[in-house]
């Protein structure tokens, strides 16, 4: 996860690809000279949720619960879709956004962005480790486990799919594709 | 206070997409992913998930507890809106981080949750206080 400090310093640095204003980029410069507070919890960064209406390069249009239309430039953000460090151009309309973002010089700027995430916990009730059915009381949903996700038992990370039989507890990190499949990331299992 | 040691995850509420979309308000009927909101596993009287070992302190709804990522030592403060986790299905539960305790203990909305670690994480270990 990208603090503000590190995102603000990688834009310094230009190891960001960013098309940032130049009285943003001044206003970030500012704010690093400054040592503008960017404590440990980053306290002044903000979290934005929402449905995306509109992306041009790299500012979109989202509209929160509330209905509410928010722009939000994602130049620098590190963007999860499934995993870390995907390109922007993976957003698209109608994909449901979880944000952490930052004001600068009046514009909301995310450093972090996961793009149609679910975390979800059931009982597995079909299937086996690569795909099965997670029942959460009375939803069902269609699990697809991707080929790069993680297992994982307890704390231990396994190197191979574990046997997934029907009763198992299971959480699973992943990706909503609609009708209540979930193409998943990390599977955790008792 | 009190100090509780364990994982905590994320949920969502209040809003309508994808599987939130029947999550609705939660037991308190102010849940919202947006705010810094937790489920809590002893709410009055109707909700107990006492287990695994461990006996938590009731709580109220709008009760505020402070959750501190005990890996990386963020921390914040978030107002009980639900009823969760179930405790005894996660009682060996550990988080793929520094992992110094087992067993859920908390959930949080995504707006708490992101504000301690990333979401995909889907899992911290943490202290949660109690006053």
């Amino acid at each position: 996860m990208f603090s503000r400090r590190g995102f603000i310093q990688s834009i310094m640095l230009g190891a960001a690809s960013v098309a940032l204003s130049p009285q943003l980029l001044g206003s970030i410069a500012n704010a690093v000279a400054n040592g503008e507070a960017l404590g440990p919890n980053g306290a002044e960064d903000t979290f934005v949720e929402g449905m995306v209406i509109s992306r041009t390069g790299a500012d979109i249009q989202f509209r929160g619960p509330a209905g509410e239309v928010t722009a939000l430039n994602i130049a620098g953000a590190n963007i999860w879709r499934g995993k870390d460090g995907i390109q922007m151009d993976a957003i698209n309309k109608g994909d449901y956004l979880y944000a952490r973002a930052v004001f600068i010089n009046g514009q909301l700027v995310a450093t972090n962005l996961w793009v149609n995430i679910v975390n979800v916990s059931g009982v597995l009730s079909e299937g086996d480790s690569k795909m099965f059915i997670l029942e959460h009381g009375r939803l069902r949903y269609s699990v697809m486990v991707g080929p790069d996700a993680e297992y994982f038992r307890g704390l231990e990370k396994l190197a191979s799919p574990p046997k997934l039989v029907s009763g198992d507890i299971v959480q699973v990190i992943g990706l909503w594709e609609g009708n209540n499949r979930i193409t998943a990331t990390r599977v955790f299992s008792a | 206070m009190a100090q509780a040691h364990g994982i905590a995850s994320w949920f969502c509420c209040g809003s309508a997409w994808g599987p939130c979309s029947q999550a609705g308000t939660g037991a308190c009927g102010t849940c919202q992913s947006s705010k810094n909101m937790s489920a809590w596993p002893k709410i009055g009287t109707s909700c107990n998930y006492d287990g695994c070992g461990r006996t938590f302190v009731k709580l109220s709804c709008g009760s505020t507890i402070n959750v501190k990522n005990d890996c990386n030592g963020k921390n914040l403060n978030v107002v009980v809106a639900d009823c969760g986790p179930n405790v005894p299905r996660f009682c060996g539960q550990k988080a793929p981080d520094c992992a110094l305790y087992a067993g859920r203990i908390v959930d949080l909305t995504p707006a708490a949750f992101s504000a301690l670690a990333p979401l995909s994480q889907g899992l911290l270990t943490c202290v949660v206080t109690t006053w």
